[in-house]
């Protein structure tokens, strides 16, 4: 065959169903020397590996895991260019021993390109269990490509299917079958007939050459454990119940048990930075440059780090679920409430996520696979009301409302919900579906997951995503510290600074919301850093000196002679509403790819927010509230 | 050759009962990815439940379980299993327990019609 370059080492394409185990195979084959990219122009995951082999290397290239290569879906898109217009060496085709039929459909397709093929045959354990047998021999004749199997999650028949993947690359042999010259007659593109009979073929022949080459050797249950965990999993009582209790579990998982590492990482990194500061100070370094390094870079570093352990726990949690199968129940038994905003039903996590941090909920919606639930998913999601929000309420609410205190939360949490549900609606409606919007998704059976193979996915995934976002955040952190100690020699954050000028210049734009006073409006312009700091710089520019974020009892004090009790609501609303914090605007940017949108979910949350803290403070004067 | 006079929805099915598609009058890519997953004319599909709020329905077919939206499924044209006794949606019926009164007898009368 001709290759339309010269390569310097092989490529090896993996190809398969989704759950046919093509992960856990690609993980085992090249261990942790793998490399987590995306797909040039698209967020779809892109993996490459090394693999070596009796002397041989080559490079693996896991494809997106697709049932079809046939469409126009996305997914299906990039694995079938990559194989013809790249044209690997060799793909190795995963299929699902215990679902043989609809596994090879996929595999008529791929001969069908005339790329050089081996099957794996993964999952070999359990059709055994299963009292299935596989002729593996009459497979290989039927299919006339080399058939190995395997057990992924356990390494089995990895070496062996390897050589077989060598032995192809070697022999550069274009395969003959059957299968190219029945479905060379009826091409699958072209009108639906021609298209209904491509696939109606194919199936024919996968079944066929599924009865036989399968014996069962014992009777097969009439329903499944899959099923029968269902039963409860999927109740029409009890499915909820399970649901809630799952995502609480998953919500304690990652923000409870990252608070501490997250407490400790902080700490550590504040003793190193005062360690540097104060080496440098005794070695005569200017002032200003150890300050820049104590509070602008360490600072930063500081709160890149306090992210990093929810945003590991999420992606361990995730994976973990999709892995032993309940995110596509979760998508299936939500859809229906999802639906009434327009939106696909594995759009809920990520909804839920959003309660504890928004760039985790951001992040979650990877799993969508139309392109247009995705991106509605991302930009309403900072209308959800994060943890870190929480501080600004409390205080608040703590100063004006004590005895309503938890009314007045709640009714800030609902906002958020209700805003993001309305944004979505709206949204779902002007940006236009594209081709995969279809909820058609398979419910593949409860499988334990090897923790190992968790873990890599985690480590690749946040890895990845800390070096990306981390330059924005790092970045962000620095150019506030700038502008809070220019022009040199005044006060951090005073209103002779850079930003205490740009927040008295806000500040007449914040009158009509009621807020109109410059440390309203600096508090929300380093609120757009980390939505943490807009107490903490009430803190410091009320001078209580307390700049902890349950707030002292002299910033109470402060609140209370400042403010009224219908300017401190509309600044709640202000708070929840306005910006995305860096952080979450980072996660858009690399989650969209598009600087338009993430400059569209900067801007319209910050209009949404004036008009709604507007609206609460002069319709709030006009009965009588103020 | 399947007679047609019977024909329904695979979302009209009961649960529990199984049939087999005659043809797929959805459009476009829905069309394409149904196809795709192996709900061909000629294949035999079992509704196996519904989700809590009535919707998605939970279909399977040549051995694999997919979540389906009314609205999708109601695209897919089947004859439904003419022997009320047969073994397969006996198996059905006592998977998914209870059945309301009205689905009974629409069984029942379907026995009599065939």
């Amino acid at each position: 065959m001709n290759h339309s370059f010269a390569r310097a080492i092989p490529v090896i394409a993996i190809a398969g169903n989704p759950n046919s185990g093509k992960t856990a195979l690609f993980n085992a084959m090249t261990g942790a020397r793998q490399h987590v990219g995306n797909w040039p122009g698209v967020t779809v995951e892109k993996k490459e590996g090394r693999v070596t082999r009796g002397g041989k290397s080559a490079l693996v290239v896991d494809l997106p895991g697709t049932y079809s290569l046939g469409s126009q879906a996305l997914d299906e898109t990039i694995a079938r260019d990559f194989i013809t217009h790249e044209r690997p060496d060799v793909v190795i085709n995963v299929v699902d021993s215990t679902n043989l039929e609809r596994n090879l459909y996929l595999t008529t397709q791929l001969l069908d390109l005339g790329v050089p093929l081996v099957l794996a045959l993964n999952m070999f354990d359990e059709v055994k269990a299963l009292g299935i047998d596989i002729d593996v021999e009459a497979l290989s004749r039927a299919l006339r490509v080399n058939v190995v199997p395997t057990v992924a999650v356990r390494s089995r028949g990895i070496d062996e299917l390897l050589d077989a993947a060598f032995a192809a690359i070697d022999a550069h042999t274009r395969p003959t079958t059957p299968v190219t010259l029945i479905t060379a007659a009826v091409p699958d593109t072209g009108n639906i007939e021609t298209c209904d009979l491509a696939a109606e073929h194919r199936y024919k022949l996968a079944a066929e050459i599924t009865q036989s080459v399968i014996r069962t050797t014992t009777d097969v249950p009439a329903e499944s454990p899959s099923q029968r965990i269902d039963r409860i999993a999927l109740n029409k009582w009890l499915a909820y119940p399970i649901f809630f209790g799952v995502v609480w579990a998953m919500f304690q998982f990652t923000f409870t048990l990252s608070e501490p590492i997250a407490l400790w990482l902080g700490g550590a990194i504040g003793t190193f930075g005062s360690w540097v500061s104060r080496m440098l100070g005794a070695t005569g370094a200017p002032e200003m440059v150890v300050a820049f390094l104590a509070d602008g870079v360490f600072a930063g570093l500081g709160a890149l780090l306090e992210f990093a352990p929810p945003i590991f726990l999420l992606f361990f949690a995730i994976s973990f679920l999709e892995d032993i199968g309940y995110m596509a129940r979760a998508a299936l038994i939500s859809d229906r409430l999802m639906g009434a905003v327009g939106l696909h039903g594995k759009a809920f996590i990520p909804m839920i996520l959003g309660f504890g941090c928004n760039v985790t909920g951001i992040l979650a919606a990877r799993s969508l696979d139309s392109r247009r639930d995705r991106l509605v998913s991302i930009l309403v999601n900072p209308l959800i009301s994060c943890s870190a929000r929480l501080p600004v309420y409390v205080l608040f609410a703590g100063a004006f409302f004590a005895e309503r205190r938890g009314l007045v939360v709640f009714s800030l949490y609902a906002l958020g919900v209700v805003l993001a549900a309305l944004a979505a609606k709206v949204l779902s409606v002007f940006i236009k579906p594209d081709v995969s919007s279809t909820f058609v998704m398979e419910l593949p059976p409860y499988r334990m997951p090897r923790i190992s193979g968790v873990l890599l996915q985690t480590w690749e995934r946040g890895r990845e995503f800390l070096h990306k976002a981390g330059t924005v955040i790092l970045l962000a952190v620095v150019v506030v510290w700038v502008l809070s100690n220019l022009p040199p020699g005044v006060d951090p954050g005073s209103p002779e600074s850079l930003i205490g000028r740009i927040g008295s210049a806000i500040a007449p734009l914040l009158k009509p919301a009621g807020f109109g006073t410059w440390q309203a409006a600096s508090a929300l312009v380093f609120g757009a850093i980390a939505k943490e700091l807009i107490v903490g710089t009430l803190g410091v520019l009320y001078g209580s000196g307390v700049g902890s974020a349950s707030g002292g009892s002299g910033l109470i004090n402060a609140i209370q002679a400042n403010w009224t009790p219908l300017s401190a609501y509309a600044f709640m609303v202000m708070s929840l509403v306005y910006m995305p914090c860096v952080a979450t605007l980072a996660a858009i940017r690399r989650e969209t790819g598009s600087r338009a949108w993430t400059a569209f979910a900067m801007a319209y949350p910050l209009v949404l927010g004036w008009v709604l803290a507007v609206i609460v403070y002069q319709v709030g004067r006009l009965i009588g509230l103020a | 050759m399947i007679s047609n006079d019977r024909a329904t929805s695979l979302d009209e099915l009961d649960p529990g009962a199984h049939g087999t598609i005659v043809r797929i009058g959805c459009p476009g890519p829905l069309r394409r990815r149904l196809l795709d997953m192996g709900l061909t004319p000629g294949t035999e599909v079992r509704l196996e439940g519904v989700a809590p709020l009535g919707d998605p329905v939970i279909v399977s077919a040549r051995g694999c379980r997919l979540g389906l939206r009314r609205a999708e499924a109601a695209g897919i044209t089947v004859v439904p299993c003419p022997d009320s006794l047969c073994a397969g949606c006996r198996r059905g019926r006592r998977r998914h327990g209870r059945q309301s009164a009205a689905s009974r007898r629409r069984l029942l009368f379907r026995t009599e019609v065939s």
